[in-house]
């Protein structure tokens, strides 16, 4: 199971889902589905995010193993 | 299947779907043109139809389906809700209404020309000549249309748009 933490990154930086969507290229909802956990990023989606918050990819998705 | 696999054949499958697609239309056309009875095409206009809906239903879940297009771009029209998007969008709408308006024209032309070879008519005035009467009969017809595609594409674009808002504000919650 895929978490994130990036709704929390996103508040961190004061940064709106439209922003967050528009500098990686996808749409605002996209962004709300991956923050809810509905969808599972690409590795490139996933690569371009963490370079806006500067941060590693690991950071804000955790990979944990369903029980 | 994985991801890659999975990508070729949904590539592969919206290929084949288009070439069918392609193909009913044509048929249908055909089939009326040799024919001149549209009960002929009942197969192809039902599945023309079930296509879009069972793919718009099978892609429910994608809240981008929501968002109306231009015609015949795809292009997507802006979804805010400020003025000058709305502005645009109307524009759209009426454009799209007169393009599908002048579409039922020319088929319904090349119908009485080609296939029931006898002009269908409403008599206005009698005073008037044949010619004059099949004119304004054409000409009302199409901006009927204009009208009923306008009011169509307006109320059913709108509801979609605050469909689409509805579910933004539920994700960003």
């Amino acid at each position: 199971m895929l978490k994130t933490r990036l709704k929390e990154f996103r508040a961190k930086h004061n940064m709106s889902q439209e922003t967050l969507a528009r500098l990686v290229g996808v749409r605002r909802e996209t962004i709300g589905h991956l923050e809810r956990g509905n969808y599972n990023p690409s590795l490139k989606l996933a690569w371009d995010i963490s370079k806006v918050f500067n941060v590693s990819i690991e950071e804000i998705f955790q990979y944990t193993e369903e029980e | 299947m994985d991801e890659r696999s999975q990508k070729l054949i949904a590539g592969a499958m919206a290929i084949t779907l288009s070439l069918v697609y392609l193909f009913l239309l044509v048929s249908c056309i055909w089939k009326y043109a040799v024919t001149g009875d549209i009960t002929n095409c009942t197969t192809e206009l039902v599945l023309i139809i079930l296509i879009p809906a069972a793919i718009g239903w099978f892609a429910r879940k994608d809240e981008s389906l929501l968002i109306p297009r231009m015609f015949p771009t795809g292009q997507e029209l802006p979804a805010d809700q400020s003025p000058p998007a709305k502005k645009r969008r109307k524009k759209y709408y009426f454009l799209d209404a007169i393009g599908l308006a002048a579409i039922f024209l020319i088929f319904a032309i090349l119908d009485a020309l080609f296939i029931q070879k006898e002009w269908e008519y409403f008599v206005f005035s009698p005073n008037w000549s044949k010619t004059t009467n099949i004119f304004f009969t054409y000409a009302s017809e199409f901006f009927l249309g204009v009208i009923i595609f306008f009011a169509i594409g307006f109320i059913w674009s709108e509801w979609n748009i605050r469909r689409y808002h509805r579910k933004l504000k539920e994700l960003e919650d």
